[in-house]
């Protein structure tokens, strides 16, 4: 039997995302003497996720913003929780007029959390910083450079399912703070004048452009495109990794920190699941915790999710989930 | 300098597509302008179709030309838009641009999005 894992970044209990791989790799061949099982690990679309491949390069004229080279791109990355608008213009301005065809920029999600929250709405449209208060200029810059701009949400910008909507419905955004958040990148919007589509969505109605906070819109704003973080990272992963096939096994395994609808959506899990259907085989998820209900995991096309029963149980969950799924000798 | 336009796509363009897309353009007042149609993954199908004039030339670009009008692909939308031709209609029925793609198996009502 064949079992190929994936996994994201676990700190609490694995490190980052080759060691959490590496992990559940050795705890399933101890538990169940299989063999064959290839692991990597895959970065999770964070602005840290450079640090997954390689130890950031500086670049010049910009501070706090580094690249990795993989798979024939510049990957931005900083070991901040997030970039710094006016240092990652510098770094795209930079690395563009050095010749640089493809950089990719991991722009992360929405920050869900409380201290994040207060951060947005105390400055709500920061992220424009990153166009220095020359959009056309560093659209200029940009000109030959395919720009993509990783997301792990979905969420546009703007309107009822936009970022403001979606922290205050969801997640208990002060419902004044939201509006003013909505209120600000409306203007910024309207200022600016969101080149007319002859067809699809404004780059502030794309799924993913309220990613990092806006940041992800402002990018979009200069010709970046908006794509789901692991159909890009993961790849990459593979890259470095080398070696394995890892489009075929019998059994697809996405290990990650938490499963909720944007991973199930467009996440690790969704490109695991997927690539098990291609292959016709299962696919299973290890998770700290699930937001997920049993219908949800079916049209995530997982036969099963495996959750930790309190923290700090990772070990004895995949040797659980390796015994459950793999025939002991 | 870089060749950065020697690939080819399948797209093709109806001439009321690229009337009023040279209208548009005069109106623009700008001659650097190509018609850049791209997938990108989202909408409630799984890939959307974005439409727009855009000046940039992107390593890989595909670009063939229909009576003067510049339809550019980027590479990586290339195989999603083979044999796909753009339309252009202002009837009481229907307003706008469209996309008719073979290689669509379903969309989506609003025509945005497809799989």
């Amino acid at each position: 039997m064949r079992i190929v894992i994936a996994a994201h970044p676990w700190p609490a209990e694995a490190g980052d995302a080759w060691a959490a791989a590496g992990l559940v790799q050795h705890l399933w061949w101890q538990a169940t003497d299989e063999h064959r099982i290839d692991a990597v690990g895959v970065a999770d679309g964070t602005p840290s996720s450079a640090l997954t491949y390689a130890p950031l390069e500086p670049v010049d004229g910009a501070e706090g913003v580094g690249a990795v080279r993989v798979g024939g791109a510049a990957l931005l990355g900083t070991e901040a929780e997030r970039f710094d608008p006016e240092q990652l213009r510098r770094a795209l301005v930079s690395l563009a007029q050095a010749g640089e065809k493809r950089i990719v920029v991991p722009a992360g999600g929405l920050d869900t959390s409380s201290p994040g929250m207060e951060r947005l709405a105390a400055d709500p449209v920061a992220a424009v910083a990153v166009w220095g208060g020359d959009e056309r200029g560093l659209r200029d810059a940009l000109g030959a450079v395919d720009l993509e701009v990783l997301v792990t949400t979905d969420v546009p910008l703007l309107g009822w399912s936009g970022m403001a909507g979606v922290l205050a419905g969801d997640y208990r955004m002060d419902p004044e703070a939201a509006q003013r958040v909505e209120a600000a990148w409306y203007g910024v919007t309207a200022d600016r004048g969101d080149s007319p589509m002859l067809l699809g969505p404004a780059p502030h109605e794309a799924p993913g452009s309220a990613a990092g906070d806006g940041l992800a819109y402002c990018l979009a704003a200069v010709g970046g495109r908006l794509v789901p973080a692991s159909s890009v990272l993961i790849p990459m992963s593979e890259a470095v990794a080398g070696g394995a096939d890892y489009d075929t096994a019998d059994l697809f395994v996405a290990v990650v920190p938490a499963l909720d609808f944007a991973q199930a959506d467009r996440g690790l899990v969704r490109a695991i699941s997927d690539r098990a259907a291609a292959a016709g085989v299962p696919a299973i998820a290890i998770a700290g915790q699930s937001a997920l209900g049993r219908r949800d995991v079916m049209a995530a096309g997982l036969a099963s999710v495996h959750t930790l029963r309190e923290p700090g149980t990772l070990e004895a969950t995949v040797r659980a989930v390796a015994q459950t799924w793999t025939p002991v000798r | 300098m870089t060749d950065t336009a020697t690939a080819t796509h399948g797209v093709t363009i109806s001439e009321a597509a690229a009337s009023k897309v040279k209208s548009l353009l005069e109106q623009e007042g700008r001659d650097d302008l190509r018609l850049r149609l791209a997938v990108q993954p989202g909408g409630c199908s799984g890939l959307i179709y974005q439409l727009y004039f855009d000046e940039r030339t992107l390593d890989g670009d595909a670009i063939r030309d229909f009576d003067g009008v510049e339809v550019v692909v980027d590479r990586m939308s290339v195989p999603y838009l083979d044999g796909a031709s753009i339309d252009f209609s202002d009837t009481i029925e229907k307003q706008g641009f469209t996309i008719d793609n073979p290689n669509a198996q379903s969309s989506c009502a609003c025509g945005d999005s497809f799989a």
